[in-house]
């Protein structure tokens, strides 16, 4: 037997691979193009018997379908669980928080969120899937959260974008130890945000306008791109996606409002030029994230790359036709937008395919 | 594990250090300054539906701008010249169509209880005086409401309206301290604010958005105070119900000193 050390990931995906391999072994003897000898069969059902075995206790995978089935279940009920719960804590504290004087209020806002990290991590040790340390660790990022915000307002303090940082700080270090991927996310949001209202501030905008110039995400989006290619992700299940996903967003996003929308630029020149510049980057933009997608086999960078150019395509053609063409035609023309898109597509997947054959 | 514990400790830790820290570097030496506001400066909360959701208790700050010849409202944005705006640090005031003009964290200086609230005074018992010249001149409905209004408004400035008045902004506090430090009723605080420019008839204006800090938390021990009251009309006459005294620190943030009830 193996000692191989797994991810859980890992685990779960061999234990995919080794019913696929049972269904094609079966299908195989059926046709009669391949049979193991008896004892073949049984030497390696046994193996994987024991493999799935020892997966099920060590890493807590799903061997059937049904209980795939019923972790995404407990998946969906941990994450409205915690979320429910998270801000449960914030209407708990304003209910009561008038009632009790401001030493005992410090004290509560500073030790629920020490408290629930302790026992986040506790759990994390202890449980194999990890379902309420995600939960604790979620409750604990939100009780942070009422704790920087609480303070500020119970000593009436200067609102500043420092707290992100530290909320950003906070996420990140609870996703790593919990292997919690919307902890993560909101680490992301946390720290993008942070930098674009720095970057705002060294403008000269006040910090809570930051959003109100969507090329301050620029930088932010860029760094958070480039992380996963730095730090090795292989432990965590996800992230590089989640990091993929969300930096492309935070560029996209700005693209498309600032390609209609010039004015809110901090370019000087004209709006027009603007947004035509924009709605270049845009489409260059999307259709390299397409490629660099296809290249690098990141399914998910391709597909985000697919919804934004077909989003900067569609738009521009709401621009140029919506008014003046009969609405029949401009919903035609975007029928024949996406057939054209298919048959690119094929033609790549095609290309793919023989290469695929060729090595 | 070990690693990820200490980590999050000192966030969690070091973060609650350096912000009550922060409060006492506040609260430390002596305050920047110190006023006894009333009703008419501290308005309670609106007790709306949201409010049975919540038990603590603000008092949100009211302030004026000096109104102007002619205009019976308060507005609050003061005239400038775009010298002024550009030595605020504004960089885009030469932007005619204010489309998109972002706001600033300023200085701003208010004065409280001093020759701005008694020139309103005066304002208002001069209007009061000619509505009522007017009405017994000519005893006609209009005069009448006039006088009545006019009358109205005389009692609201001695009475009910706030006596905070702004004077200056400034990008730099030290100006402003440095200006006003003869004056005790001078009191200091961040705000926002952001320029505007007027193309009819080509003026600017600086638009004063509000104050950093718009409420001031009342701690438990002073609630009792105010916990019977309920927020007056802004129409009401009514003579202030409570006083309280404030404090601002090294970092111009506001706290309660003590609460004192004016009637019962």
């Amino acid at each position: 037997m193996e000692e191989k050390q797994f991810t859980q990931s890992d685990a779960q995906n061999r234990v995919e691979q080794i019913s696929a391999f049972e269904q094609e072994l079966a299908e195989l003897s059926n046709d009669g193009v391949l049979t193991l000898a008896q004892e073949q069969y049984e030497q390696v059902q046994n193996y994987h018997h024991q493999l799935r075995d020892n997966f099920s206790k060590k890493y807590d995978v799903d061997i059937s379908t049904q209980s795939k089935q019923l972790t995404l279940g407990m998946k969906i009920a941990s994450l409205l669980g915690a979320l429910a719960m998270a801000i449960s804590i914030f209407f708990l504290f304003f209910q009561f928080w008038g009632y009790i004087s401001t030493p005992i209020q410090v004290g509560i806002l500073i030790t629920a969120p020490v408290s629930l990290f302790l026992l986040s991590l506790s759990l994390a040790q202890k449980e194999k899937s990890a379902y309420f340390s995600k939960i604790a660790a979620l409750v604990s990022l939100s009780c942070f959260v009422l704790n920087l915000s609480m303070l500020g307002q119970i000593f009436n303090i200067t609102p500043s974008p420092n707290a992100f940082a530290v909320w950003a700080a906070f996420a990140f270090l609870l996703a790593y130890a919990c292997n919690a991927r919307l902890l993560l996310f909101f680490g992301i949001v946390s720290i993008s945000s942070f930098i674009a209202m720095k970057i705002g501030t060294w403008s000269g905008i006040y910090w809570i306008s930051f959003g109100e110039r969507p090329e301050n995400f620029f930088i932010p989006s860029l760094l958070i791109f480039i992380l996963p290619q730095l730090v090795i992700h292989k432990r965590f299940t996800g992230f590089e996606v989640i990091y993929r996903v969300v930096a492309m967003i935070m560029i996209f996003l700005p693209i498309l409002i600032l390609s209609n929308w010039g004015k809110i630029s901090y370019l000087s020149w004209s709006a027009s030029t603007i947004e035509g510049f924009y709605q270049l980057i845009g489409f260059v933009l999307s259709a390299s994230a397409i490629w660099l997608g296809i290249k690098r086999h990141w399914g998910e960078v391709t597909n985000t790359g697919n919804v934004f150019f077909i989003l900067f395509l569609y738009t521009k053609f709401f621009d140029w036709w919506w008014d003046w063409m009969p609405k029949y035609i401009f919903f035609f023309i975007l029928g024949l937008s996406a057939l054209l898109a298919l048959m690119v597509f094929k033609r790549i997947r095609l290309s793919n395919l023989s290469e695929g054959v060729a090595s | 594990m070990k690693k990820y514990l200490l980590i999050g400790l000192i966030i969690l830790i070091g973060t609650n250090l350096a912000v009550l820290g922060g409060v006492a570097y506040n609260r430390m030496g002596e305050a920047t300054a110190q006023l006894t506001l009333t009703e008419r400066e501290l308005s309670l909360p609106y007790n709306s539906s949201a409010r049975k959701e919540n038990s603590g208790m603000s008092l949100s700050i009211d302030w004026r701008t000096p109104s102007r010849n002619n205009e019976t409202y308060y507005p609050r944005d003061i005239r400038i010249t775009k010298d002024e705006l550009l030595a605020l640090g504004f960089a885009q005031v030469d932007v005619k169509d204010n489309y998109w003009v972002e706001s600033r964290e300023l200085y701003w200086a208010f004065e409280f209880d001093g020759a701005l609230h008694k020139a309103e005074v005066i304002k208002a018992k001069e209007k009061y005086q000619t509505a009522l010249l007017a009405y017994e001149e000519q005893s006609s409905d209009t005069n009448s409401y006039k006088k009545n209004e006019y009358s109205e408004s005389l009692a609201r400035e001695k009475t009910t309206n706030s006596r905070l008045f702004f004077v200056e902004a400034s990008a730099d506090y030290e100006s402003l301290a440095t200006k006003f430090a003869a004056q005790q009723n001078i009191l200091i605080v961040k705000g926002l604010a952001k320029p505007y420019y007027n193309n009819s008839d080509k003026t600017y204006s600086l638009q004063l958005m509000h104050l950093s800090v718009r409420h001031i938390m009342v701690p438990l021990e002073y609630t009792k105070a105010l916990v019977d009251l309920k927020r007056i009309d802004r129409q009401d006459i009514t003579p202030p119900r409570y006083a309280v005294d404030i404090s601002w620190g090294n970092r111009l943030e506001p706290w309660i000193v003590d609460v004192k009830r004016l009637t019962d």
